[in-house]
């Protein structure tokens, strides 16, 4: 079979072609059902077997929706937490299990104890946390009578599954997409070329940007103790932009691949790195998990401890965010990355009123350039957490970035053309002034989005402009990205 | 242009579903014909040479001449002729030399006059080769190949050089030079052995052990344009009829035409590259060359993998005849394929020596594709790939670009592959040997194992320049200390990945080829190649007592013989290459050819 089936792989290629042609040839009763299968091949690209994980949690959850539905009272709680119960422990055995034994082992050893469990290594289905997430989101929605419960079973299968947005989101809710899955959709040439367009552009992110910055930052990374704190501090800025290309460019993948076919999911990136504050930040990045977490995390515990005041918001903040950093992965570098946007984010509240005097004494534009660069350099900080591999890695490239800016006998260190040279150590100059290149043009890009839609103005605007650049587009993202050896979407892992 | 037209002139408005589906009919078979021609490129070539223009459009025209020994006042400089055609002009000259005087810059040999051709030339204790390179500025390139040459010593000398593409150089078995260059521009209008352009430049000196090949590698296949020019029409004509068939429906024909011109550049650039690559050298091409060449004059065809490329010269048999059809890493399977399509067109052929390793008898190959295996055996000889065990359909097989484009074969190595017109030759001997010169570590797991060095996507293998028979000179350096070593960490490697398992799947691949050869009464013999004891003795004694059972289990039930040459006494550790002691050098290889020839060749 095939080993992975990546939106950046050759095996993508062939299969989306041949399933968007065989769907707008089907007959639409027959078309749950081409996509269904499409998904499963899909996702039994990558370990045939995991299919039937997935297949026990659709079973439970469409099963529970509809006894929530039938029943009233106390009964429909318990079929939530019983499948919200079921659920998680299915995300816990594969993904949490060798961390928690990790931890009771390290326990069991400081306490001088016998008690020692064993890892079982799995390896963790694609797209778990993903579509954990969304099958819960369904039965909460029914339970909350926002939905109502799915009676066609291959239909809520194929919400869960449906392959664009199966094993990196974006989360959809059901109130968004499972009646798309009811509707009729026609060729639409409008619809089919954004789509694509969509689908161009995050490849460009993905192929180009992502992974050839991604040369860089592996080489620094993963061995940051051999490297002085300029490199890191430049590896790590380097990083803030390939996570935002690889999961942003996979997201505008799975949202154009969907368009082809007439599919709307949402909207999950939305220029992250203008945001001049941390809340704003969340409002811009992986909006679909943040707005799940803020709907049924945040949310209810904020108002279960609504007369705590300003305690129980940080609280239901510290919590919300500890959920977020274990769901990112069963490591403590994601821990306390979440628990520093808890932090952030609690100091933000805290500090409101503060905030809005410093914005009326200050010119607007003074005020938002200093919050956005507030701002960024937090988000890169917390980064560091992010991606380093250990605890003791972050703090190793904590300390050289702080030694390399503040020196002992200094106060400010910072040498450029010494930067220079330590950066063109780990990849060829060219490829480093690329990589640059690269990031400035992301960056102008977004900044031009904030003032023209590029997509709209370049669709409206004369062939012997919009051709050169279709074709300057297909030509860069051909010769300008990584395919040899092309690396995994760092979300998949998640 | 005909049938475009045609449909052209027949269609109206309101023609009836018969014109649709016929033209939705004809884009299905135009693609399948495109794919076809796509994933048979270079078969085709050979198809269109054989059937439509009834000879060899492309000739490997490379001739051994054998010249005596050479001694300054004794012998004069021999004349060695000319390679009329200079394009892809082929020079392998091995020779033994002892310089007695060095004043006066003295030549041991040169292909043109003055500075037009390549020569060797002695100044002092420095010897170099000078040759024609457009790519540097004076238009003349100079290779030091020593600056220690001491007067009265003996050296051997191994040069080849192929124009517009690479020179290389041994001196005592040592790489001295391997420079690649598409610019290489020698001329070859006069080749002379220990002699200059002028009289001064006589080689004052003794040469002896001389072997000469001279002539053209091969020329550009014109069948293979023929071919690609059938592609581009074969493509114009499907966007033309899938233009047709998307009529009905304006929207998906508005968006394919679209799609059509917005990718046009990019596929331009893709299929040019492709066409660029699609004539590099590969063994695989060239031995089908040959093998054309020589098709109906073949009496004794040899098979197996590298062991059988090294160590089966048919220039060592009593009889001309002998063909080399073996290649790197080649198994049971491929063997069987090559035999069955190929033997029936050799009207003399009386011989199948089937050469086998306990590596390839233990190998699951359908685990071990090596893409570059089944793309270029699939390109050049139209032999299909290799069933995976176990699976009806291998979907992994048709998405793996590899398995169908020489860009995705050759990787970030293409770009400059496409500028040049041949690779330069790296064969596994001389490139291990050169690591273990420059004291490069040899991973252990380098051998031939699923996840060694030599492992699927390294397509390097296939750059090797081989006798117009087939047969590769292992040079003429003895195995040594260090040899034993690596024989040892190869028996390990193998070892590993022998699995019993496979015995019966591989010696399965054989039952329908012995049916075919004794169907046409040629006989066919199994042969186990000579290895130095570093490698034999340390391999699994059970693995090798059973896949001798099986063998012998194969012979008997097919009435053929099995000859076991494994642990001969007759060969040393001179006899093998200096990095791999399951592969013979040259003298090695001579030697076992003439007593392959002797016992089982003529013996039977």
């Amino acid at each position: 079979m095939v080993a992975w089936m990546l939106f950046n792989s050759w095996s993508f290629l062939v299969f989306f072609p041949i399933v968007t042609l065989l769907y707008f040839l089907a007959p639409f009763k027959v078309r749950w059902l081409l996509l269904l299968v499409a998904s499963c091949v899909f996702y039994m690209a990558f370990i045939p077997i995991y299919l039937l994980v997935l297949a026990s949690t659709i079973a439970i959850d469409y099963f529970a929706a509809i006894q929530i539905e039938k029943n009233e009272g106390r009964k429909r709680s318990v079929w939530l937490w019983l499948s919200i119960v079921f659920t998680c422990i299915i995300l816990f055995f594969f993904k949490y299990y060798d961390f928690f034994a990790w931890n009771v082992n390290e326990v069991s050893g400081l306490l001088n104890s016998d008690v020692t469990m064993s890892a079982l290594h799995l390896i963790l289905p694609i797209g778990l946390s993903f579509h954990t997430f969304q099958s819960l989101s369904y039965v909460i929605e029914v339970y909350r009578g926002n939905q109502k419960a799915e009676r066609h079973f291959g239909i809520y299968s194929l919400y869960v599954m449906f392959y664009p947005q199966l094993v990196a989101g974006p989360i959809e809710r059901p109130q968004n997409l499972l009646h798309q899955f009811h509707e009729k959709h026609n060729f639409n040439y409008e619809e089919v070329t954004s789509g694509l367009r969509l689908m161009a552009w995050g490849l460009f992110k993905k192929a180009v940007i992502a992974d050839n910055l991604a040369k860089f930052v592996s080489l620094v990374y993963d061995h940051p103790e051999n490297f002085d704190g300029g490199v890191l501090l430049v590896a790590t800025l380097f990083f803030s932009f390939q996570v935002f290309c690889d999961f942003s460019g996979y997201s505008d993948m799975a949202r154009g691949a969907a368009r082809v076919m007439g599919f709307k999911l949402m909207l999950n990136f939305d220029r992250p790195y203008a945001a001049t504050s941390l809340s704003d930040y969340w409002r811009r990045w992986h909006i679909s998990l943040s707005t799940w977490l803020r709907d049924y995390v945040y949310a209810p515990v904020a108002m279960g401890l609504r007369d705590w005041g300003m305690y129980g918001i940080v609280l239901a903040l510290m919590l919300t965010f500890l959920i977020s950093g274990f769901w990112h992965g069963a490591n403590w570098t994601f821990v306390v990355w979440g628990l520093l946007h808890g932090c952030g984010l609690s100091l933000e509240t805290v500090f409101a009123k503060q905030r809005k005097k410093l914005a009326k004494a200050m010119p607007t534009w003074l005020f938002n350039s200093i919050m956005l660069g507030v701002t960024f350099s937090f988000v890169n900080f917390t980064y560091i957490f992010f991606r380093a591999k250990t605890i003791e890695d972050a703090f190793i490239i904590l300390r050289h970035i702080g030694h390399w800016i503040f020196p002992v006998n200094r106060m400010i260190g910072i040498n450029i053309p010494n930067l220079f040279h330590g950066v063109v150590s780990v990849v060829t100059p060219d490829e480093f002034i690329f990589s640059s290149i690269l990031i400035v043009l992301l960056v102008s890009a977004h900044s031009l989005q904030a003032r023209v839609d590029i997509a709209e103005r370049l669709r409206q605007s004369t062939w012997w402009i919009r051709w050169p650049v279709y074709q300057a587009a297909v030509l860069s993202i051909a010769f300008g990205g990584v395919w040899l050896g092309a690396r995994s979407f760092i979300y998949f892992q998640f | 242009l005909i049938i475009i037209a045609a449909m052209t002139a027949i269609e109206r408005p309101g023609m009836g579903k018969f014109y649709r589906m016929s033209i939705k009919v004809l884009s299905v078979v135009l693609l399948g014909v495109i794919g076809a021609l796509v994933a048979y490129t270079a078969d085709v070539a050979f198809w269109i040479d054989s059937h439509l223009i009834h000879e060899n459009a492309v000739a490997d025209t490379r001739k051994a001449i054998n010249v005596a020994p050479y001694v300054y006042g004794e012998t004069p400089p021999a004349m060695l002729g000319e390679i009329k055609n200079p394009k892809n002009a082929y020079v392998h000259i091995k020779l033994r030399f002892r310089a007695d005087n060095t004043e006066g810059f003295p030549n041991l040999f040169q292909t043109a006059p003055v500075n037009r051709g390549m020569r060797m030339e002695i100044s002092g204790s420095t010897a170099a080769i000078i040759v024609p390179d457009l790519a540097v500025p004076d238009k003349l390139r100079g290779l030091t190949l020593t600056t220690s040459l001491k007067t009265g010593q003996w050296y051997a000398l191994e040069v080849e050089a192929l124009n517009g593409s690479f020179i290389r150089v041994l001196l005592d078995g040592r790489l001295v030079a391997n420079h690649t260059d598409p610019e290489i521009s020698m001329e070859t209008t006069q080749l002379l052995l220990g002699g200059g352009f002028d009289p001064s430049r006589v080689f004052r000196g003794k040469m002896d052990n001389i072997s000469i090949t001279i002539g053209n590698f091969y020329l550009p296949h014109h069948s293979l344009e023929v071919v690609y020019v059938a592609l581009i029409v074969f493509s114009a004509l499907f966007f033309f009829t899938l233009w047709k068939a998307l009529g009905e429906n304006s929207a998906v024909q508005s968006l394919a035409g679209k799609l059509a011109l917005l990718t046009f550049p990019l596929i331009l650039i893709l299929a040019y590259s492709e066409y660029r690559l699609s004539f590099l050298n590969t063994v695989y091409y060239a031995k089908r060359v040959a093998l054309e060449q020589q098709i109906d004059k073949i009496e004794v065809l040899v098979m197996g993998s590298s062991n059988t490329v090294y160590g089966v010269a048919p220039e060592g048999f009593s009889h001309p005849g002998g063909f080399n059809l073996a290649f790197p890493g080649n198994g049971m399977f491929f063997d069987a394929s090559l035999v069955e399509k190929y033997t029936g067109r050799m009207p003399h052929l009386r011989k199948v020596v089937l050469t086998v390793n306990y590596f390839t008898m233990g190998l699951d190959y359908s685990t071990f594709s090596q893409s570059w295996r089944q793309f270029f055996l699939r390109q050049n000889f139209n032999i299909l790939i290799q069933p995976t065990a176990g699976l009806s359909f291998d979907s992994g097989f048709w998405v793996n670009p590899r398995n169908f484009s020489r860009i995705a074969l050759y990787g970030d190595r293409a770009g400059s592959y496409i500028s040049a017109n041949h690779r330069p030759p790296v064969d596994i001997v001389t490139s291990l040997l050169d690591r273990v010169i420059r004291g490069v570590a040899i991973p252990v797991n380098m051998f031939a194992t699923p996840s060694g060095w030599f492992d699927g996507e390294d397509a390097s293998l296939v750059d090797i320049i081989t006798t117009p028979s087939g047969w590769l000179d292992g040079g003429d350096v003895a195995g040594n200390e260090q040899t034993q070593k690596l024989g040892v960490a190869a028996a390990e490697a193998h070892n590993a990945s022998a699995d019993v398992g496979s015995y019966d799947r591989n010696l399965g691949y054989w039952e329908g080829m012995m049916d075919f050869l004794q169907r046409k009464n040629i006989d066919s013999v199994i042969v186990l190649l000579p290895t130095d004891i570093s490698y034999y003795s340390h391999l699994d004694k059970l693995k090798v007592a059973l896949m001798n059972r099986k063998l012998t289990e194969f012979a008997n039930r097919h009435h053929i013989k099995f000859v076991d040459y494994t642990g001969d006494p007759r060969f040393s550790l001179s006899d093998f290459t200096t990095v791999l002691p399951d592969h013979m050098n040259a003298r090695g290889a001579m030697k076992f050819s003439k007593i392959l020839d002797e016992e089982v060749i003529k013996a039977q």
